[in-house]
């Protein structure tokens, strides 16, 4: 009976050559893989930086409140420079497994 | 000439102080109202014939839906579906203001775009508010086995070192989501108007030189053109990190599982 229905017929004919012509077509890709090379580049620089200044100012901050002056600021800059390494580690993996795909 | 930072610049509409505090209503926030109003305006309008076969303004809030769906879909998992409203929200917006902020409204006398997301300030306050729901709701479903994302799977005397890595590295998170989003817009805008100055220069020096300004209006164009596609990847950008650091909050232990197998 609902093939007799003369929409439900357009619908599915609709259906059939929206598919062909989807299938003509290649799959655009995400956006981020279409990411620029200094997007990347700039991406990474943030994350370093970020991590660097974070770290530097939550050292400079406690030195001010224990009067520890300058060794806590030197301690968690250096601890900032490792997250810094990290969060670009970790996102540079993440960029690479959207352009390869996730990994077996 | 004008500077071509002073594009940025914040001048007060309405000023209005309440006591020493100052909340003028500025060029700023009349754009912030502008990308809302649109938003509202282009997505009810775009669905409202709600049609089956869609005309071209539904079919691109459709895709914009599909898109932001998929996006927390991929990112965040199943779960992560129940934030979608707001990461959608999140996208809207930047995407609008990022896309405001390019239209060539400076023919017209004492009318010129401001880019909202050009201030470090509108962005920060996104990625803290971002961050804030990140911790309440990680702390919410799993309350303080949350605190388990800063260590990692190592062995007991990595820990002493990794720990205080990863709080600092989890707190970069807001800083370098706002700082992104703000310096791409800041600097994209300044090399628009600085090679605009250009042309003008150019064009004004007469003789020989006036032929000259074709080549830095080249340019122009390339860097407007590709000025709309960072527009719109970096509302991107900023909604997909969005949905991982949300992902982070709901799936505990998938998340910190996926990031180890490599070694």
């Amino acid at each position: 009976m609902a093939e007799d229905d003369p929409d439900s017929r357009r619908l599915a004919e609709l259906k059939e050559r929206l598919q062909k012509a989807r299938g003509n077509r290649q799959e655009t890709p995400p956006p981020e893989r279409q990411q620029s090379q200094l997007g990347i580049a700039f991406r990474l620089v943030t994350e370093l930086l970020a991590a660097v200044i974070v770290g530097g100012g939550i050292g400079w901050a406690l030195d001010r409140i224990f009067t520890t002056s300058p060794i806590l600021l030197i301690v968690m800059f250096l601890l900032g420079i490792a997250a810094g390494m990290r969060n670009v580690m970790r996102t540079a993996r993440q960029l690479n497994e959207n352009q390869n795909g996730p990994r077996r | 000439m004008a500077s071509p930072m002073e594009q940025f610049e914040v001048r007060p509409i309405v000023p209005l102080h309440i006591g020493r505090i100052d909340i003028s209503f500025t060029n700023s926030s009349l754009w912030m109202c502008i990308v809302v109003v649109l938003i509202a305006s282009v997505l009810t309008s775009g669905v409202s014939p709600r049609s089956l076969v869609p005309s071209r303004m539904q079919s691109i809030v459709e895709m914009t839906y599909m898109m932001v769906a998929d996006m927390v879909r991929s990112a965040a998992g199943p779960g992560g579906l129940k934030f979608f409203p707001f990461v959608f929200t999140v996208f809207v917006f930047v995407l609008f203001s990022n896309l405001l902020g390019l239209l060539p409204l400076g023919v017209f006398p004492h009318v010129h775009p401001f880019t909202v997301t050009s201030h470090i300030v509108v962005t920060f306050a996104l990625a803290i508010f971002i961050f804030a729901m990140v911790i309440v709701v990680g702390l919410f479903r799993h309350g303080l086995r949350f605190f388990s994302i800063f260590a990692p799977e190592v062995p007991i005397y990595m820990l002493v070192l990794l720990i205080p890595i990863e709080i600092v590295s989890f707190c970069s998170r807001p800083i370098s989501l706002s700082v992104r989003l703000c310096a791409n817009m800041l600097a994209g805008h300044t090399m628009l108007n600085v090679f605009g100055g250009f042309v003008i220069a150019l064009a004004t020096a007469g003789g020989a030189l006036a032929g000259l300004s074709l080549v830095p209006m080249a340019a122009l164009v390339a860097v407007s053109a590709l000025e709309y596609l960072i527009g719109f990847l970096q509302a991107y950008v900023f909604a997909i990190l969005t949905c991982i650091y949300l992902s982070d909050a709901i799936n505990l232990h998938v998340s910190t599982h996926a990031e180890q197998p490599q070694h």
